[in-house]
């Protein structure tokens, strides 16, 4: 009896990362999710695929280490439903994600603490921060 | 068409026995596997080792050993039976009931020994205490003792 | 040029089950655009693995849907049992396969009756929800609680269940089986009901494949995406499983598809039953995760593919614990749906995409 599926995972650089997502996209595979874990001193964002024709369910997770005050490009031009995601990851801790195709800019998820899942982050960005981005 | 599906359907539900039941005047009875609350069995098989206090995801338990004490909480309990299966001299047990209706959830469950057990449970710690001082002392003398012959007869051949 | 008005639906609304907010966009009747919000039921579950370690955030796991609970305890063990390297024995394996599937069912009869609630019929909502009180007692019967069991744990099953209740589960099954189609296609074959509900909502199969959709509500727009096909654990034993797919890509698609899958949840619980083999149902778990350690499973709940993340640090306090659920998935599915239906087929088109809220927002 298979017991579990098999995992890989890769180390991307943040400034790789759209075109590592294009690649993916290109063959084909699917989105699953992104997710945040806050660190010592970083964030560090995790992105997974599925292969088209995976039989047995591989998993391919994609690891960006995030330092404080960077900026992560959005990948909804190629997946557009990661849109909840990028806005989830922005609202609870505070990751600054530019590009979105639907920004709700800090209004998605409402929280009555600023960032509650990462601290530091709530002590950097003072409030009203982070509205209108001038990366394009 | 649909009228005949629909019209079976309710003529089926007005005829046939009801589903429901007239609580409470009629109660079902509760089944043997249901979870509602914990109780410990006896406090003298407890061995106040604090496993059910450390298990516990709702932080209901609180375990006294120098208190020889079990405080349980029924309302914070969430019944998931980890310190049931946890606990090694198998003292807890699942009971079928939940906790009965009251205005003040903060309720405890507490268990201790008496105070002439607590107070005999001390007599007996302290008499063994003194007991296993006194076999350390005799011990030590012992080796002093032994230590001083050997000087002695050490001393003896080296001055020969 | 028509006037837009903006209509708030949500968070309170009749028809449903967990609070969102949609702010619908209308010219006239029509709905031009769908803007959601969530936030109302978090309860920040993910930060809470830093105060409760592994073996206690089973249970915080098991709350965070009543409909879902068996899945997310199920998906949460076996994410831990892949980060340690632990072996569960296969009598567990199968154990925990069949409570998922009466899961499945008991969460497809709950959101029949809501649907047929929604239309109106209420008739309807109570028969099916009838059926479900005998899925209710066949899980009170055996684990002891009727929506929240704790069953599932990291290393197996922890009840012992005897095959002769696991045969007297599939006699009271087959019982519920010819019940259950009458009450079904008395819903489906009704022709107000068709009226309402062919040709809303459609999303063709190519926008199903960009939008990332999962589970039923990808299903019913030919897109043959289900987690049981991987094969893991006991669905690997089972001799043929194909996904319940449809091609209609409408609301009546997707009701039909999610009939369908309460009969084949009953036939895969009886197979399993034949095939159980004996053994042992728990494994002894001891140490604690290794520092840096990173597993992810992906899970077939009700409702779509769900997914789990854990991370380990050394402690018995796991560093990060992930879930992504099949709705927050579908959060632009529902979007699309949305557009191009007039405003009294949100409703119905909200119903038959099953959200449940409180999985999205833990």
């Amino acid at each position: 009896m298979i017991r579990f599926q098999p995992n890989a995972f890769e180390a991307v650089e943040l400034d790789v990362l759209f075109e590592t997502v294009a690649d993916l996209r290109q063959r084909e595979y699917r989105f699953v999710q992104i997710c945040a874990t806050t660190l010592e001193d970083s964030c560090e964002l995790l992105y997974t695929f599925i292969a088209p024709d995976a039989i047995d369910g591989c998993l391919t997770g994609l690891v960006v280490n995030v330092p404080d005050g960077a900026s992560v490009p959005s990948i909804t031009e190629l997946y557009p439903a990661a849109f909840v995601f990028e806005n989830e990851t922005h609202d609870l801790f505070g990751i600054d994600i530019y590009g979105i195709n639907l920004d709700f800019q800090g209004e998605f998820y409402k929280v009555s603490q600023r960032f509650p899942m990462n601290p530091r982050a709530a002590e950097q960005r003072p409030a009203d921060e982070g509205k209108e981005a001038d990366h394009e | 068409m649909g009228v005949f599906k629909l019209g079976g359907l309710t003529l089926k539900s007005l005829f046939s026995k009801r589903p429901t039941r007239r609580y409470p005047y009629e109660v079902r009875e509760t089944f043997d596997n249901a979870r509602g609350q914990i109780d410990m069995i006896d406090i003298h098989n407890c061995i106040f080792c604090g496993m059910c206090q450390r298990k516990c995801p709702a932080d209901s338990i609180v375990v006294d050993k120098a208190e020889s004490r079990w405080t349980y909480w029924p309302y914070k309990c969430v019944a998931c039976g980890a310190c049931v299966a946890v606990c090694p001299t198998k003292d807890l047990e699942m009971l079928k009931d939940r906790p009965p209706i009251t205005t003040d959830n903060k309720t405890t469950r507490v268990h201790e020994l008496t105070e002439e057990e607590k107070a005999e449970k001390a007599r007996i710690a302290a008499e063994k205490k003194a007991a296993a001082l006194a076999a350390a002392e005799a011990k030590k003398k012992a080796a002093a003792e032994k230590k001083a012959a050997e000087e002695a007869a050490g001393g003896d051949a080296a001055g020969e | 040029m028509s006037k837009r008005t903006v209509v708030p639906f949500g968070p309170q609304h009749p028809v449903l089950p967990e609070p969102v907010h949609l702010d619908l966009v209308l010219e006239d009747e029509t709905v031009v655009n769908a803007i959601p919000r969530i936030g109302y039921v978090h309860r920040g579950l993910e930060k809470l693995v830093e105060k409760r370690d592994y073996t206690q955030f089973v249970y915080v796991t098991e709350r965070i849907c009543g409909i879902c609970s068996f899945g997310h305890s199920l998906g949460y063990s076996e994410c831990v049992e892949k980060l340690m390297g632990i072996e569960i024995t296969d009598r567990a394996a199968y154990l925990r396969v069949i409570f998922h599937e009466l899961s499945r069912m008991h969460s497809h009869l709950l959101w029949l009756g809501l649907l047929a609630d929604g239309f109106g019929f209420e008739a309807l909502f109570m028969h099916a929800w009838r059926l479900r009180e005998t899925v209710l007692d066949i899980f009170e019967e055996v684990t002891g609680g009727r929506v929240i069991f704790s069953a599932c744990d990291v290393g197996g099953f922890r009840q012992e269940v005897s095959n002769e209740t696991l045969a007297g589960i599939v006699a009271k099954l087959e019982r519920l089986r010819d019940e259950y189609r009458t009450i079904a296609k008395t819903l489906l074959e009704d022709s107000s009901v068709k009226s309402r509900m062919v040709g809303v909502g459609h999303i063709s199969t190519d926008k199903a494949l960009e939008l990332s959709m999962v589970g039923p509500f990808a299903r019913a727009s030919n897109v043959a995406t289900d987690e049981r096909l991987n094969g893991i654990g006991a669905y690997g034993d089972l001799a043929a499983f194909e996904p319940v797919l449809s091609d209609g890509g409408d609301c009546y698609a997707r009701c039909d598809v999610r009939v369908r899958e309460v009969l084949q949840s009953i036939d895969i619980i009886s197979e399993l039953v034949d095939k159980i083999p004996d053994g042992e149902v728990m494994v002894p778990v001891k140490g604690n995760p290794e520092d840096g350690a990173q597993a992810m499973t992906t899970l077939e709940q009700p409702r779509g593919q769900a997914f789990y993340y854990s991370k380990g640090n050394g402690t018995k306090n796991l560093a990060r614990m992930r879930v992504r659920t099949p709705t927050s998935q579908n959060i632009a599915g529902m979007v699309a749906a949305l557009s191009n239906v007039e405003l009294a087929d949100v409703p119905m088109v909200i119903l038959t995409i099953d959200p449940c809220i409180s999985c999205t927002e833990r």
